[in-house]
């Protein structure tokens, strides 16, 4: 059994509409492989652009991935696309450089 | 724009502030007032100066609300200081808030948001004379 920290680790975050977070955690698992992930649920402001804006809170989907370095910009895009950030109010997503993570690899279970 | 570009943020941070719970829109007030233009909120429980002051801890409610708020570096500074006034964090117990670095961010920028900047970049840019 693996349980290597990482030092190479990226932190993506992305606050999406209410329901999106879980969709992209079963999609990144499905299609990417990636399970270092977790949703969490708060309200959110959002930047104002017409009078019905002003202090319209929503319930939002905070997700965060905890990627390798050299897929944070593959994951980055499919997020991106995926979540629909590219459209009005689909939300917004970062990256940021973490020190060190932990990495754990599940043990194969084939005979 | 066509569907499959990034418009990529850079220069930009992160505030993250943990206060008590009910304080945070006060402060979110604050932070919209000097520039910033939104805000996320959630719910935390914390713990660490409570227990440590004793009898007078009973005043610190444990049930927090995170804050997060992304802004530009230009506006960083005076959105934090805003926000520290309005959460009186200079005070023991009131919270904590720090300020993350961000490497890139990305959002859904309204096109003529994107045509003003791309404007003032071909003014800016030298012209050729013949």
């Amino acid at each position: 059994m693996e349980n290597n920290s990482g030092k190479d680790i990226k932190r993506i975050t992305c606050f999406l509409p209410k329901g999106a977070g879980i969709r992209l955690v079963e999609m990144l698992h499905v299609e990417k492989n990636i399970d270092a992930t977790n949703v969490h649920t708060g309200r959110g402001l959002r930047t104002v652009e017409s009078v019905k804006d002003y202090g319209a809170w929503s319930e939002q989907d905070v997700l965060t991935v905890v990627v390798d370095a050299e897929r944070a910009e593959e994951v980055f895009e499919f997020i991106f696309f995926q979540g629909e950030l590219n459209k009005p109010g689909g939300g917004f997503i970062y990256l940021t450089p973490l020190i060190k993570a932990s990495h754990y690899t599940l043990p194969s279970i084939e005979g | 724009m066509s569907l499959r570009e990034i418009t990529v943020l850079t220069d930009i941070a992160l505030i993250t502030c943990i206060v008590q719970r009910g304080v945070a829109d006060t402060i979110i007030q604050a932070a919209r007032e000097a520039g910033a233009q939104g805000a996320t909120v959630h719910f935390a429980r914390g713990m660490g100066v409570r227990e440590r002051l004793g009898i007078l801890g009973v005043a610190v409610e444990v049930e927090k609300e995170v804050i997060d708020i992304v802004v530009s570096k230009e506006q960083v500074e005076r959105v934090f200081e805003r926000m520290y006034l309005a959460g009186n964090l200079d005070t023991p117990g009131m919270g904590i808030m720090y300020i993350t670095s961000l490497e890139k961010a990305a959002t859904y920028i309204p096109p003529d948001v994107l045509g003003k900047f791309s404007s003032d970049k071909d003014e800016k840019a030298p012209k050729e004379s013949c």
